[in-house]
């Protein structure tokens, strides 16, 4: 159980929701909670939603759940956008609210040391669309002090479809924004501004989270161009721990297997030959872009 | 007792709550039934595939205090199961069409059984086959291992397409089948029935002719959504099957009709969420019941189902399941 601290609507459809959440666990970044807001039979289902940030003193650093001043992380927060009936039902979220919270769940985007994490010779793009932005905040918090360049390409419909971006100007990265109506940043796709990025396979390391669209053409880049890639992905899901099998996302035919200057595979990476569906929730949200089954999606 | 919650790993603290014994000075009274000659601890199970294979909500809840754990079904070879999507979720309840994904029997015995061996509650298999011959081939193997309190016998799928769908639907291919699956065995067998039937007490009557030690029931009612926007189906395979509370007055109503038309053992299922939900179906013939979807919602609720059941019997102090099961005032 956690208890709503503020639940604040930072654009016309997005609000930023932080809740105290005593015991907090270890979080990495690119992991999700599932929610649920009411004991009602509507919605039934808890919804999973990204973390965006540990809340604590300082800076928080999304390493075992503690700040980056070592103090113990108090809460998170997340964001989200109001798209149906329960998220609707959110917005009337108040300070002391009691919400239901299981997680931290899923895996993450490699933090730095491990196998499939950005290398110290490597630069970090990091590809937004919308609401997709919510993993990218812990991530580039962890990278911050590695000396790891990151940059953040970040996408939405119009400039009412970029939240978060304060807070991502204030970390001082470098930020590139379009927006399809060109209302802020260059008029066009992200996927337009990734273009231009990509230019050396070997230094560059591509995450991506946004539209199905959006990351199967970011996934069709990265291939193209070999540069390695993660994308995170969402997807209707029931429990969130592995058990009702209702995430299941098409495993591609293993073209992806070993990427050019990894060290070596990753166990968790590698499917055993007879599976073919993954499963976003414990298998993901997190996967090698090469693994996903991009025409099924 | 062994009523406080064991925390089961590290960092995991968090996500277990403490359940507090309501009502201590009252005499405990006694939970544990006999179903098809399963010793359960108490009446509350897991129903198949809302709960993996138990590992999946080992961190989440001790497995110690459950009466069984029913595990996903097992077939004979791996399935892949449906494309997605798979969920979706409608008024009071969930369509689903994973199309029986699992392991396999090999690979459960192998890497799953193991683990769910370590824990003092009852393990029963639920299992299903795509021919006769396969379900007495899943039956044989699971009969010859160790660690398995029972089979529960999946005759009917809602995924699934025509043809398997019969065994469920048809008395005569229910009673085949049933029959051949009792001659592989000697595990106490569980027939799961379909709500999916014009009658479905013949169905319980054949399972029973058939020498089945007991009838689970209901699976999910088949159906389907549709999204007005798109003109789509919502779901991969277009149909899937529907649980979670919207079912349960369907499911009380087929148990009661089970109840009365044949003597054996019935096992309650369809939209339990709560210890009084699950006094409802033994109200009506139920001696155990099954938790399913409410697992998805809250990884505890089969132990908070526990929990208030205990509570109901020493509240209206019925001292054992017997003196419930069946007891409707009409």
């Amino acid at each position: 159980m956690a208890k709503v601290l503020y639940n604040e609507k930072i654009l016309p459809f997005y609000y930023k929701l932080g809740m105290s959440w005593e015991g907090l666990p270890a979080i990495e970044p690119g992991q999700f909670v599932m929610l649920r807001i009411t004991e009602n039979a509507a919605p039934l289902l808890r919804r999973p939603f990204g973390i965006y940030k540990i809340l604590g003193q300082g800076a928080s650093l999304p390493v075992r759940g503690r700040t980056q001043t070592g103090g113990k992380g108090q809460g998170v927060e997340i964001i989200y956008k109001v798209v149906g009936k329960g998220t609707g039902l959110m917005t009337n979220l108040k300070p002391g609210d009691i919400v239901d919270v299981l997680g931290p769940l899923g895996n993450s985007f490699q933090p730095i040391g491990r196998v499939g994490a950005a290398r110290q010779n490597q630069r970090i793009i990091m590809a937004a669309g919308g609401i997709g932005i919510v993993p990218f905040y812990l991530l580039a918090k962890s990278y911050q002090l590695s000396g790891i360049s990151l940059k953040l390409l970040f996408g939405g419909r119009g400039k009412d479809d970029l939240p978060g971006l304060e807070d991502f100007k204030k970390l001082g990265i470098e930020i590139k924004i379009s927006t399809q109506d060109g209302s802020a940043g260059e008029k066009g796709l992200v996927t337009e501004l990734l273009k231009s990025e990509i230019r050396n396979p070997k230094s560059e390391i591509i995450y991506a989270c946004g539209a199905k669209a959006m990351l199967k053409a970011v996934a069709k880049m990265a291939e193209d161009a070999n540069t390695p890639c993660y994308v995170s992905l969402d997807n209707a899901m029931a429990c969130g721990i592995g058990a009702c099998l209702g995430c299941a996302v098409k495993i591609g035919s293993g073209k992806w297997e070993v990427e050019s200057g990894e060290s070596k595979p990753t166990s968790h990476l590698l499917p055993p030959t007879s599976q073919i569906y993954k499963m976003v929730c414990k298998d993901g949200p997190v996967f090698n872009a090469r693994e996903i089954a991009w025409e099924e999606i | 007792m062994g009523r406080n919650l064991k925390q089961r790993g590290k960092g995991q603290g968090s996500r277990v709550k403490e359940n507090k014994t309501p009502n201590s000075e009252l005499p405990t009274p006694n939970l544990s039934v006999t179903i098809a000659g399963i010793q359960l601890k108490n009446p509350v199970m897991t129903a198949s595939g809302t709960f993996g294979y138990g590992e999946e909500y080992a961190p989440y809840l001790d497995l110690n205090r459950l009466g069984a754990i029913v595990v996903k079904g097992v077939s004979f070879k791996p399935r892949h199961g449906n494309p997605p999507p798979r969920i979706v979720e409608t008024a009071a309840g969930m369509l689903n069409s994973i199309g029986l994904q699992n392991v396999g029997v090999e690979v459960f015995v192998e890497k799953k059984l193991p683990f769910l061996k370590k824990f003092d509650t009852k393990v029963i298999v639920n299992f299903f086959g795509d021919s006769l011959d396969e379900y007495c081939e899943v039956a044989k193997i699971l009969d010859g291992t160790d660690g398995i309190a029972g089979l529960e016998m999946n005759i009917s799928c809602p995924n699934k397409q025509e043809g398997w769908l019969e065994f469920g639907t048809n008395p005569d291919l229910c009673f085949r089948v049933v029959s051949a699956v009792r001659k592989s065995t000697k595990l106490p067998l569980i027939v799961k029935l379909s709500p999916n039937v014009t009658d479905i007490t013949a169905l319980a009557k054949a399972a029973h002719d058939a020498g089945a030690d007991a009838l689970s029931l209901i699976n999910t009612l088949s159906g389907m959504a549709v999204d007005a926007n798109t003109r789509r189906p919502k779901l991969g395979n277009i149909i899937g099957g529907l649980s979670g509370p919207a079912i349960k007055p369907v499911a009380l109503k087929m148990l009661w009709q089970v109840f009365k038309a044949v003597k054996l053992p019935l096992i309650g299922i369809g939209g339990i969420m709560t210890a009084e939900d699950a006094i409802e179906f033994m109200l009506v013939g139920a001696s155990a019941v099954q938790v399913g979807t409410a697992n998805f919602i809250d990884p505890q609720a089969s132990i908070k189902i526990v929990d208030g059941i205990e509570y109901y019997f020493k509240k209206n102090k019925i001292k054992n399941v017997k003196g419930l099961a069946g007891s409707l005032r009409v």
